[in-house]
C-alpha cells in the first residue's frame, strides 16, 4: 500500500479522523483527490466505480473508507467483504491491510477466506466473522449457501470487488453475479465498490454494482501512467517468415535482461514459456537469476517465484497470462512481451507490471516472432499510445452456471420460482434472461429436463404444496460442496519427479504420445518419461537434447477486433511502409506489385497454383478461431461446388485452403448464407462441442468433476460424457442443455459473431488476385501448412492407408 | 448403412459391424455384447442422467436385427448394467424388447452384472451356449485352453496413433483361439486393449477390428500402431 506524494491542496484534507491524517503524515503520504472523493461517496452510501491504473492507491481507495467508518463506528459483525479474481490477491490484499491496522492500532479483524483457509478458521467464521473479509468467487457463493448466510450478512456494509474487468464476459463472473444478486437480498444496505483497470466502456461494468446501473458513481481521475512501448528490430537477423517462438532475438533479450534490474518477460502460452525459459538458460553465461512462472506448474512452485521476485532475488521471469492480474509485489523495471500482444487491454495491463509506481514510466519491448506479428506489434505500440482500447465481450450468463447456482439457493433455502427469477434478472448477465429459459433450467435441475417420462427417486428438487422448491436429499448438498465453481479442468496429469514433489500438471493427450525414455520439458526442467500411475506421470531429471515440448490446450487468445482493424489500416498506408525496417518494407512493397495490399474497405483473395494443387488465400483479419470455422465452412462449401478441397490452415490474419481444383470464382464461397446449415451440421458432429458439452455438463451439475472413487482404475466408474453427449443429441436436440453446450461453443471456439460481422462488411466486395505464384503476403501461411487441419474424409483416408500398410507389412 | 469386414474364424464365416455388432450368416444369428441397459437410470446420482441410453440401445439392436435379417440374436451378457434395474425396466421398453422378440429369437447369456434376469424378460436364458465349432460365454473361461470362444466383458477400445493424431473406438480384437466383443450399448465405455486386464485374457493378440465413425478397419495387432489411452 505504497503512497506516492501527492500535492494537494488542504481543503481536501476533511472528512478524516485524526488518527488517519496522522498516520498519513507520519508516512509523508497524502491522499488523491479520487480518494477523498471515494469517501464522500462512502458517507452518502452510494455505490462507485473506479477506474484507474496500476499504481494509483486503488486498493486504498476500495478500503479507506471501511477502516475510517470501523474506526469511528466499532461493531461486531461482518462490515466489509472483499472478492478477488485471484486467491493469492486475496491473501495479499489482506496483509498489505494489517499494515495501517496496526499501525493506528484499530480495533478491526481482517481475516480471509479461500479455498486454502483451515477447517477450523472457516468454521469460527460462520459464527465471529471478522470485520473485513477477503475472498473469492468461488468462496463466497459457498458461504451464501451456510445455514447462518442472512444473519452474517444482514449489516454487511460495503461489498469491494477487484479487478472487475476481468470477470466480464466468463462463467467465473456469471457466477459471482449471480452471488452477488443473492448477497444483496441478504444484505440490503450494503453498497458496491467496484475496482477496475482502464476499460473502454465503462457502463459495461456499473450494473454490477447496483440494480440502478445509472446510480453509480464513476471515477476515472486523469492519471496517465506514462508508457514507453518500443519494438526490437535487430538489424543483424532475419525477421522469421513463420513460427511463434522468437528464438532468433533470444540474443538480444539475454542482453536486455543484463541491462535491467529485473525484467518480466512474458510470452502468449505455455509451451513458447518453457522454450524460451531453456533458450534463455542456454545463454546464461552470467549465472543471471531466472524463473519460471505459467499456470500449468504446481502452487507451490508458483508461490515460490513469486516470493523470490517480491524479494527481489531474481532478475528475470518468463511467465504467462498467470502473472497479468494482481499483485504488484516486485520492482520491475522492464517487460519485455514475446510473440503478438494480440490486444491493446492485455498489453497495457502487462506493461503496467513494470515500474509499478505512479510517477515511474512503464517501461516495454515488444519483439515479434515474425512478420505478421511485426506488423501487429507495430498496430499494438499505436493503440496503447491512443489507448484504443477493446470493448469487454457482451455475454448473456450462462445456463449452466445459472443451474449450480439454483442448486445451492435451493441447499440454503426453499425457494419460489418467480420470486428466485426476480432474483436472478438483477444480475448483470442475467438481465435479459427469459421466463422460458430460467424455466428449463429449473427444470433440469429439479428432474433433469427429459421428455421421457423419468424415475422420480431421481429428483433433486421437490416442488412443496407451498410452490417452492427445496432439496430432497442430503447428499447433493454434499456433492454441490465438492464442485461449485466453474474451472473445469481438462484432462491432465500430475507430473511428479520420481521420489520427489509434483512440479505441476501436463495434458493427458501430451502423456498418450510418451513411451518410456522419451524426454520433454516442464516446469524449465528437461525431464525424461518413467512411468504412469494411475493418473500421475513420474520423471526424473534427463541431459538429453531435443526434448518435446507438451502440448497445452487453450490459451491462445484470438487477435482481438480493434489489433486486427488498426493491422488493416497500417496495411493500406504506404506512407507507414517506409518508416518500417528495410525487410518489411521489401516484403509489403513485392506484395502491392506482385498482387495488391489489404485494405479496410474489401477482402483481399488470392488463388494460384502451387505443386499438384489450387491454394485459395483470404485476408480476412478475424482471429484464428473465426478462421478456423470459416476453414471448416469454406471447405464443405468447396466440396459441394466439386472443387476437392484437401485442407486449410487458419492464422489469426489469414486463411489458406488447397484443393484438387481451382476455384474460379471466389466471390462464390463467401456470402453470408454460409452460416447456415453446414454451420449446424458440422457443430453437431465435432469434437469440439463433446469438449463444450463436457464443461457444461460438469458447471450445471450432470457429471461431477471430482467424484470420490473416480480415479482411473481401469473400469470407469462414470459415464464419459461424450457418450451422454451422443445419447441427448439423438433423443432431445432442444434440451438446456445442448442450447448452453451451443452457445459456449458459437461464442469461445467459433466465434460466429465475428465471422458473421466479417461476411456482412465484406458482402460483395471481394478482391480477387488470380495469380501464378505464390504471394509474398502468402508465404509466411504456406510454411504454417504442416499443421494442417484435414477434413473428415482425410482422416477415413489416412485410416485406410494405414490399414493397407500395416496389411503389407504383416504379409496379409 | 453399417458397413463390415468379413473375417474367417475357426472356419466360420463372421461379419463384424462398424457398430460392434457381429453376425454369423450361416446360422442367422446375431451377437450383441454388454448392452448394459438402464445404465443411466442406476447411475443416475446429482442430476437424473439423460434416460434414453436403454430406448437407444434398443433401437441401434432392432436395426441391427432388421439389417442382417437375423432370426436370432445372442446377448452376450451384462445385457443390464444390474439386476435390480432390469425388474424396473419402464413398460414402454419392455414393450419394445418383446416386439422385437416376435420376429428374432432372443437368447440371453447371463453376465456378472445380471446373474438373474427377471422372468418377463422375453427370450431364453442361458450361462453359455455353443454354436458350430464356437462358443459362447461372458467371460473367459479359466481352467482350460478353449478351442474357440466368444466372449464379451472387457468393452475393447483401442487408440490408434495417426501422423499428427490419435484416433479413439472401440474394437473386436482376436487371436486364434478369442474373440473379445466389444460393447454395444449406448452408455458403456471402453477398456483400452493395451491395459494388463486385456492383456492377460490375450497374450497373443493377432487381429483388431477398429470402429471409428461408422467405418471399420482391420489391424494387424502391433503395439507401436496403438497407444494406451487412461480412460
Amino acid at each position: 500500500m505504497e503512497q506516492p506524494i501527492h500535492n494537494n491542496k488542504s481543503d481536501d484534507v476533511i472528512m478524516i479522523p485524526d488518527i488517519f491524517n496522522r498516520w498519513l503524515q507520519h508516512k509523508h503520504w497524502h491522499l488523491y483527490p479520487h480518494q477523498i472523493q471515494m469517501l464522500a461517496h462512502a458517507d452518502a452510501g452510494k455505490s462507485c466505480l473506479l477506474i484507474a491504473p496500476t499504481g494509483a492507491g486503488k486498493t486504498l481507495s476500495g478500503f479507506l473508507p471501511s477502516l475510517v467508518d470501523l474506526s469511528q463506528n466499532a461493531s461486531d459483525g461482518l462490515h466489509t467483504l472483499y472478492i478477488s479474481p485471484l486467491k493469492a490477491l486475496a491473501v495479499d490484499i489482506a496483509r498489505n491491510l494489517e499494515v495501517p491496522v496496526a499501525e493506528m492500532e484499530l480495533p478491526i479483524r481482517v481475516e480471509t477466506r479461500t479455498g486454502d483457509t483451515p477447517q477450523s478458521k472457516k468454521t469460527r467464521q460462520r459464527h465471529t466473522p471478522p470485520h473485513m473479509l477477503m475472498t473469492t468467487p468461488e468462496s463466497l457463493e459457498l458461504m451464501l449457501s451456510w445455514p447462518e448466510a442472512p444473519a452474517l450478512f444482514q449489516n454487511l456494509k460495503t461489498i469491494i470487488i477487484d479487478e472487475i474487468h476481468s470477470l466480464v464476459g466468463n462463467k467465473r463472473g456469471d457466477l459471482l453475479s449471480l452471488s452477488l444478486a443473492a448477497l444483496r437480498r441478504l444484505a440490503p444496505c450494503a453498497r458496491s465498490v467496484g475496482l477496475s483497470a482502464t476499460v473502454a466502456d465503462p457502463s459495461q461494468l456499473t450494473p454490477w454494482l447496483d440494480a440502478d446501473p445509472d446510480s453509480v458513481e464513476i471515477l476515472a481521475p486523469k492519471i496517465d501512467k506514462k508508457m514507453s512501448v518500443d519494438i526490437l528490430v535487430p538489424d543483424d537477423v532475419d525477421i522469421p517468415w513463420a513460427g511463434h517462438s522468437a528464438f532468433y532475438a533470444v540474443e538480444h533479450i539475454y542482453a536486455l535482461l543484463k541491462q535491467h534490474r529485473m525484467t518480466l518477460v512474458f510470452v502468449n502460452t505455455r509451451a513458447q514459456a518453457e522454450m524460451m525459459f531453456q533458450a534463455l538458460w542456454h545463454h546464461n553465461d552470467d549465472n543471471l537469476r531466472i524463473g519460471i512462472h505459467h499456470g500449468s506448474l504446481d502452487v507451490q512452485q508458483r508461490r515460490k517465484v513469486e516470493a523470490a521476485m517480491s524479494a527481489g532475488k531474481l532478475d528475470a521471469i518468463v511467465a504467462t497470462s498467470s502473472l497479468d492480474l494482481g499483485i504488484d509485489w516486485a520492482d520491475i523495471d522492464l517487460v519485455i512481451q514475446i510473440g503478438a500482444p494480440k490486444g491493446t487491454d492485455r498489453l497495457i495491463q502487462r506493461i503496467g507490471r513494470a515500474g509499478h509506481r505512479l510517477d515511474a514510466v512503464s517501461k516495454a519491448i515488444l519483439i515479434p516472432a515474425n512478420r505478421f506479428e511485426m506488423l501487429e506489434a507495430l498496430a499494438a505500440q499505436k493503440n496503447v499510445e491512443a489507448r484504443n482500447l477493446d470493448r469487454l465481450p457482451d455475454h448473456a450468463g450462462a445456463l449452466d452456471v445459472l443451474a449450480q447456482h439454483l442448486t445451492g439457493r435451493a441447499l440454503a433455502n426453499p425457494f419460489h420460482p418467480d420470486d428466485m427469477f426476480a432474483q436472478i434478472t438483477t444480475a448483470a448477465p442475467y438481465h435479459s434472461l427469459t421466463r422460458d429459459e430460467f424455466d428449463s433450467v429449473l427444470d433440469f435441475v429439479s428432474t433433469g429436463g427429459y421428455a421421457l417420462e423419468h424415475y422420480t427417486q431421481f429428483q433433486k428438487l421437490v416442488r412443496g404444496v407451498d410452490g417452492a422448491y427445496r432439496l430432497t436429499n442430503k447428499q447433493i448438498a454434499t456433492r454441490w460442496r465438492m464442485n461449485v465453481g466453474t474451472i473445469v479442468e481438462s484432462a491432465v496429469m500430475k507430473v511428479r519427479l520420481k521420489n520427489g514433489p509434483v512440479l505441476g500438471e501436463i495434458e493427458e493427450y501430451f502423456v498418450q504420445n510418451l513411451s518410456a525414455g522419451d524426454s520433454f520439458i516442464f516446469a524449465g526442467r528437461v525431464l525424461e518419461y518413467v512411468s504412469t500411475k494411475v493418473n500421475t506421470v513420474e520423471a526424473r531429471p534427463s541431459n538429453k537434447s531435443e526434448p518435446k515440448v507438451p502440448a497445452y490446450n487453450g490459451g491462445r487468445l484470438p487477435l482481438t477486433v480493434n489489433m486486427a482493424e488498426t493491422v488493416r489500416e497500417l496495411l493500406q498506408d504506404t506512407a507507414v511502409h517506409k518508416s518500417l525496417s528495410p525487410q518489411l518494407s521489401h516484403w509489403l512493397g513485392l506484395q502491392a506489385y506482385r498482387s495488391a495490399l489489404p485494405n479496410t474497405r474489401e477482402l483481399l483473395v488470392e488463388t494460384f497454383p502451387r505443386g499438384q494443387k489450387f491454394y485459395l488465400v483470404a485476408y480476412s483479419f478475424a482471429g484464428r478461431n473465426a478462421h478456423q470455422t470459416l476453414g471448416l465452412l469454406l471447405t464443405k462449401r468447396m466440396e459441394r461446388l466439386g472443387y476437392e478441397p484437401l485442407g486449410f490452415v487458419a492464422t489469426d490474419y489469414a486463411i489458406a485452403i488447397w484443393s484438387l481444383k481451382e476455384v474460379d470464382a471466389p466471390n462464390r464461397l463467401f456470402n453470408a448464407d454460409l452460416l447456415g446449415d453446414d454451420l449446424e451440421e458440422w457443430m453437431a458432429e465435432s469434437s469440439m462441442l463433446k469438449r463444450c458439452f463436457r464443461q457444461v455438463a460438469t458447471i450445471a451439475g450432470l457429471i461431477d468433476q471430482n467424484a470420490p472413487g473416480s480415479e482411473k482404475t481401469g473400469r470407469q466408474v462414470t459415464i464419459n460424457s461424450d457418450l451422454i453427449y451422443d445419447v441427448l443429441r439423438r433423443h432431445q436436440p432442444d434440451h438446456m442443455l445442448l442450447h448452453a453446450t451451443r452457445a459456449d461453443a458459437a461464442r469461445n471456439l467459433t466465434d460466429i459473431r465475428r465471422l458473421a460481422d466479417l461476411l456482412a462488411r465484406f458482402d460483395g466486395a471481394i478482391r480477387h488476385k488470380r495469380l501464378d505464384y505464390v504471394s509474398p503476403l502468402a508465404v509466411p501461411l504456406m510454411l504454417e501448412v504442416g499443421r494442417e487441419s484435414v477434413t473428415a474424409s482425410a482422416v477415413e483416408t489416412m485410416l485406410s492407408e494405414l490399414e493397407n500398410e500395416l496389411l503389407q507389412e504383416a504379409g496379409l | 448403412m453399417i458397413p463390415y469386414l468379413t473375417f474367417d474364424w475357426q472356419d466360420t464365416e463372421l461379419h463384424l459391424y462398424a457398430d460392434g455388432a457381429l453376425y454369423l450368416p450361416f446360422y442367422k444369428l446375431l451377437v450383441l455384447s454388454d448392452l448394459h441397459l438402464e445404465k443411466g437410470a442406476a447411475q443416475s446420482n446429482t442430476v437424473p442422467l439423460p434416460n434414453y441410453d436403454t430406448p437407444d440401445t434398443l433401437l441401434r439392436m432392432e436395426q441391427a436385427i432388421l439389417r442382417t435379417g437375423a432370426e436370432n440374436c445372442l446377448l452376450l451378457g451384462d445385457s443390464f448394467h444390474n439386476s435390480e434395474v432390469a425388474w424396473r425396466l419402464p413398460e414402454a421398453q419392455l414393450a419394445h424388447l418383446n416386439g422385437i422378440s416376435q420376429t428374432c429369437g432372443l437368447h440371453w447369456i447371463e453376465g456378472n452384472h445380471d446373474p438373474d434376469l427377471p422372468h418377463h424378460v422375453p427370450g431364453a436364458h442361458c450361462t453359455e451356449l455353443a454354436i458350430g465349432p464356437l462358443e459362447f460365454r461372458h467371460m473367459p473361461i479359466t481352467d482350460h485352453n478353449p478351442d474357440c470362444e466368444v466372449i464379451g466383458h472387457y468393452h475393447p477400445k483401442a487408440r490408434v496413433k495417426l501422423r499428427a493424431r490419435n484416433l479413439s473406438g472401440k474394437c473386436f480384437v482376436a487371436n486364434q483361439n478369442r474373440l473379445i466383443m466389444p460393447a454395444f450399448g449406448s452408455y458403456t465405455g471402453g477398456l483400452n486393449i493395451l491395459d494388463a486386464a486385456l492383456q492377460d485374457v490375450m497374450p497373443s493378440a493377432k487381429f483388431v477390428f477398429f470402429c471409428h465413425n461408422e467405418k471399420i478397419y482391420q489391424f494387424p495387432f502391433n503395439r507401436q500402431n496403438f497407444t494406451n489411452t487412461l480412460m
